[in-house]
């Protein structure tokens, strides 16, 4: 199965990624010494199970902090996204950020600008 | 065995004091920075100004320190491998200066020319850009592929100058043949808050 459960750490976000609910989610923090081989895995994942499925799918990110490198690695992901989603116009990604946290509402604003793919930003509180 | 002249103690603590206290630095490291150290630095520059209200003022001094301690383990020519880790790491120093106006973070590590004439171009190219420019820029630099032989995105510097929200402050101090010591300077005000 393409199941991924992946515990958060201090640097690295938790994911979920269960194709069975449809649903995909990051949380946490990010900022590994080595972004790319903490998102490669992830990014093979998806790729293998998208190419073969092509039911909705819902993905959510709900980031406190990440860093330069990670905000590369979750733009190539998005991008892998909509390749897909070009095809099968079966992706949404909702972006969510903390009130009052001026950063992350931008940093959700600028990649929902990059990525063609139904893209809602939502607040919520601690 | 210690030898005299390598035991802080008395006069030459209380100079190390002094000077610290006459440069408002409230926080410095000096030294092999593996991910590790950046982490547990960045616990100590997070959570007490969390603790005092200020928090999206401290995750930007967070968000800077990561940057600039992640360029001097990647990117840093001085060298040491972690004994804990078995890695090799590179070496320099961070500080940080609680200013009346503002807070200062710095860092500085050795650099080759090369490295020099790249990040000289970067961070006068940075400060002529507007918050608006540099949020173009950065969209426009992460959507490049990565350089093969950078473990980063080539994104930190512009990253810094935007949570900053102020230009950079930098330095380059010829040290030998191809050597330099690179320092960079962010600023946060505190009355932005």
């Amino acid at each position: 199965m393409n199941n991924l459960n992946i515990a958060p750490t201090k640097t690295t976000p938790g994911v979920v990624f269960d194709p069975t609910q449809r649903i995909l989610e990051f949380s946490g923090q990010s900022y590994p010494e080595n972004a790319l081989q903490f998102y490669q895995g992830i990014q093979q994942t998806l790729e293998s199970y998208l190419a073969e499925n092509s039911e909705p799918l819902m993905v959510s990110f709900k980031l406190d902090y990440f860093n330069t490198s990670s905000s590369k690695c979750v733009l190539d992901l998005m991008e892998c996204l909509e390749r897909h989603h070009k095809r099968n116009n079966n992706i949404a990604i909702t972006w969510y950020y903390l009130e009052g946290d001026e950063d992350m509402h931008d940093s959700g604003v600028d990649f929902s600008l990059d990525i063609k793919i139904p893209f809602n930003l939502v607040v919520y509180k601690q | 065995m210690h030898t005299t002249d390598t035991i802080v103690l008395g006069k030459s603590l209380l100079d190390y004091y002094k000077g610290l206290d006459k440069s408002k630095i409230i926080l410095l490291f000096k030294g092999a920075m593996s991910q590790n150290t950046l982490v547990r630095i960045g616990d100590l520059i997070r959570l007490p100004a969390e603790e005092e209200g200020e928090d999206t003022y401290s995750k930007r001094l967070f968000a800077i320190m990561v940057e600039m301690a992640q360029n001097i383990l990647f990117y840093s020519q001085e060298r040491e491998v972690s004994p804990v880790t078995g890695t090799n790491v590179g070496v320099g120093i961070v500080l940080v200066q609680q200013m009346p106006d503002n807070y200062q973070i710095v860092c500085g590590n050795i650099v080759n020319e090369e490295q020099k004439e790249r990040l000289q171009d970067q961070c006068c190219k940075i400060n002529k850009m507007n918050q608006e420019e540099l949020r173009e820029y950065y969209g426009q630099q992460r959507r490049k592929k990565v350089h093969e032989n950078s473990k980063g995105a080539g994104l930190g510097l512009i990253d810094i100058a935007r949570k900053a929200k102020n230009p950079l402050a930098y330095d380059f101090h010829a040290l030998a043949d191809n050597q330099y010591f690179f320092s960079l300077a962010a600023y946060i005000n505190r009355s932005l808050l």
